[in-house]
């Protein structure tokens, strides 16, 4: 039970992940009917930017100590990724998808994978190729003790590193005491020898805690959309743009204003996903966006495009899936030994394929009559 | 925001004060729109007076429905002048038009089927609410009044229109009669001083449109309204308005008041071809 619940958590967070990217590919599909393809790029633009700012502003800049340190910085990159994801996309439908809105749907879809494959490409010229860890182990908040609480035979639980001076800045880590193994009485005089007071050991970035961070922060995102799309004047006009873009005109809805809006909420929820996508995994790379923006997209037609509740629900349902094929991929019938860890995607996809043969719409989605 | 204030103040001192009655509201010089080689609409002259109640009409295709679309900006004209209540609007985008005070309805209804009655008519008061993301999302009071004053505005819209014990339903759950009705609140929403209504009784029978008519005419007098409707059964043209124009292939054949029209050659011919009875004889009232 203890292994279903790990394994359901892992895939409640993987698919909250992709349900807030989701909601970008829903939301402006509901709006102008176009699958932005450069979706994913802004999800990791976002990730840069939240990554940058981290580096800029690490926990060790804070004025709080601990996790408060963690957490500030963390809403610091956060905060930065959402505003940097928003106004990209501004910016990109501004100058590529406004003025082709007339040229149709071919033609947009076109431009989205052109803009995609261009922030690809410029992601690798400006930060390089190669992938980077999002936290590194320096800026992880620390607990500090004072050296004479260790005595010799004590079993450190976690590493143990040399605090030089107070506060700490974001020296190299030198190490103490190593996790598991008992203290030495030499190496303890040695240090005292050195003038060395205080150590400190690093506050670990656990799964769990990764994870009850990621599912808060689809909670909120939840709320958030639910509210504003059901009771605001911009959640109305939304609404009325979705269902007849020409017609909400002659309501006084500024549909351009409609439009970049959606964007750029759409896209600064998908930074938001991009943060805590190179949170869960600890890397990035400019290519990151490339398969969890497909696998978002999956999910927004999985739960009906241009249904914001499908979208979160597809990415969640995706998410799951693919874990507990992965989890329980290895099992015996008969004498026959079974391993269907390698197909994770290929049976994830099937119980898609099966979903949309059932409801072609997707699980929320509206069936919409054909205008002749 | 300078337009919005300089709309806001004239209607303060010309528009709804009424000082000046025969204030022109509308005028339209020469218009003309061509798709392509086709003229759709040419040499189009429109003169609306405030608190006039004008009908358009003319045979299928002479380009009634282009002519409000270019009234409202959903297309850009070909040439001419459109100035609305002082404001020169050509070329503006629709959604600016219906700032300055104008609003329409559709020959096909065009409600927002998804959203409900209410809804409907809040989208109406789309540019009339100030307040952003942000406001709504503190819950700030710019965000509280504004939405309590949208809420309270619409319920009076409803229960002018007898909607109010369907403000919760979907637009496309209604009958036929009532979206046509809301169609029109939606309209009234928007806060008008010119009303465009795109055939408002195709579709309904004789007491619903009868109905309709009294509507209109209370809409007229207690909210100031200028009119300008387009509609195909001449019993209510006659009836309701003061003024009708007769488009045809796109040009005015005729314009005056509904007597003159009904004996007027060019407009029988439009409608009949050579040989025909007049518009208030069987010929035209065949079509109800």
């Amino acid at each position: 039970m203890d292994f279903f619940l790990e394994q359901l958590g892992n895939g409640l967070s993987k698919g909250s992940i992709f349900a807030l990217i989701a909601v970008g590919y829903t939301m402006v599909y509901g709006v102008i009917r176009l699958i932005n393809f450069a979706h994913g790029e802004f999800v990791m633009v976002a990730a840069f930017a939240g990554y940058f700012c981290l580096g800029a502003l690490p926990p060790s800049a804070m004025p709080m100590q601990g996790y408060w340190a963690l957490g500030a910085s963390m809403a610091l990159a956060t905060a930065c990724a959402v505003l940097t994801a928003g106004v990209l996309a501004v910016a990109v439908e501004r100058a590529a998808y406004r003025p082709i809105r007339k040229a149709g749907r071919i033609a947009a879809l076109l431009t989205a994978i052109g803009v995609s494959l261009f922030l690809q490409n410029f992601g690798i010229q400006v930060v390089g190729a190669s992938d980077r860890a999002f936290m590194q182990e320096r800026q992880l908040p620390r607990r500090v003790s004072a050296l004479s609480l260790y005595k010799p035979g004590d079993i450190p639980p976690a590493d143990i590193y040399v605090l030089h001076e107070w506060p700490d800045a974001a020296t190299d880590l030198e190490i103490a005491f190593r996790a598991g193994e008992a203290i030495k009485p030499e190496d303890l005089a040695d240090l005292q020898s050195q003038g060395v007071h205080m150590v400190f050991s690093l506050c670990p970035m656990t799964d769990g805690l990764k994870r009850w961070i990621i599912i808060s922060a689809l909670a909120a995102c939840c709320l958030f959309l639910h509210c504003l799309v059901r009771y605001t004047a911009f959640g109305r006009s939304m609404r009325a743009v979705s269902y007849d873009i020409e017609g909400a005109q002659f309501m006084g809805v500024n549909v351009n204003r409609v439009i970049s809006l959606t964007f750029f909420i759409g896209a600064a929820i998908g930074g938001l996903g991009g943060v805590l996508l190179a949170l869960f995994y600890n890397t990035l790379d400019p290519l990151m966006g490339l398969i969890p923006g497909l696998k978002a997209f999956i999910a927004a037609v999985l739960g009906g495009i241009g249904s914001v509740p499908g979208a979160l629900l597809g990415g969640l349902l995706l998410g799951v899936v693919e874990d507990l094929v992965v989890a329980y991929g290895h099992f015996e019938l008969g004498s026959t030994k079974f391993n269907l860890t390698t197909y994770r995607d290929a049976v994830a996809y099937t119980v898609l394929i099966t979903i949309l043969l059932l409801r072609p719409q997707g699980i929320l989605g509206r069936e919409r009559a054909q205008k002749l | 925001m300078g337009d919005k204030q300089a709309v806001e103040e004239a209607e303060s001192t010309s528009g709804r004060d009424r000082l000046k009655r025969d204030f022109e509201i509308l005028s339209v010089e020469k218009l003309a729109k061509s798709f392509g080689g086709l003229r759709a609409v040419s040499d189009f002259d429109l003169e609306l007076k405030a608190g006039e109640l004008v009908g358009l009409i003319g045979p299928n295709g002479a380009g009634k429905t282009t002519v409000f679309n270019l009234l409202t900006g959903f297309y850009k004209p070909t040439s001419g002048v459109i100035r609305f209540a002082g404001y020169d609007v050509h070329g503006m985008p629709p959604h600016r038009i219906t700032e300055y005070g104008m609003a329409r309805t559709f020959q096909n209804i065009r409600l927002f089927g998804d959203m409900t009655v209410e809804d409907n008519v809040k989208v109406g008061f789309h540019h009339r609410t100030c307040y952003g993301i942000a406001d709504a999302l503190l819950r700030r009071r710019a965000f509280r009044d504004s939405e309590a004053e949208v809420a309270q505005k619409t319920g009076e819209l409803l229960d002018l229109f007898s909607l109010a014990d369907k403000r919760g339903e979907p637009a496309r759950s209604l009958p036929y009669g009532e979206q046509r009705r809301l169609e029109i609140a939606r309209a009234m929403a928007a806060g008008p001083r010119l009303l465009l209504l795109d055939e408002p009784v195709a579709g309904m029978n004789r007491s619903e449109s009868r109905d309709l008519m009294a509507l209109l005419r209370r809409l007229r007098v207690e909210f100031d309204l200028t009119m300008l409707l387009i509609e195909h059964d001449i019993k209510f043209v006659m009836d309701i308005c003061e003024r009708i124009v007769v488009l045809d292939g796109g040009e005015i054949i005729a314009s005056g008041s509904p007597a003159e029209i009904c004996s007027n050659p060019a407009v029988i011919e439009a409608y009949l071809g050579s040989g025909g009875s007049t518009p208030g004889g069987g010929g035209m009232n065949a079509s109800r």
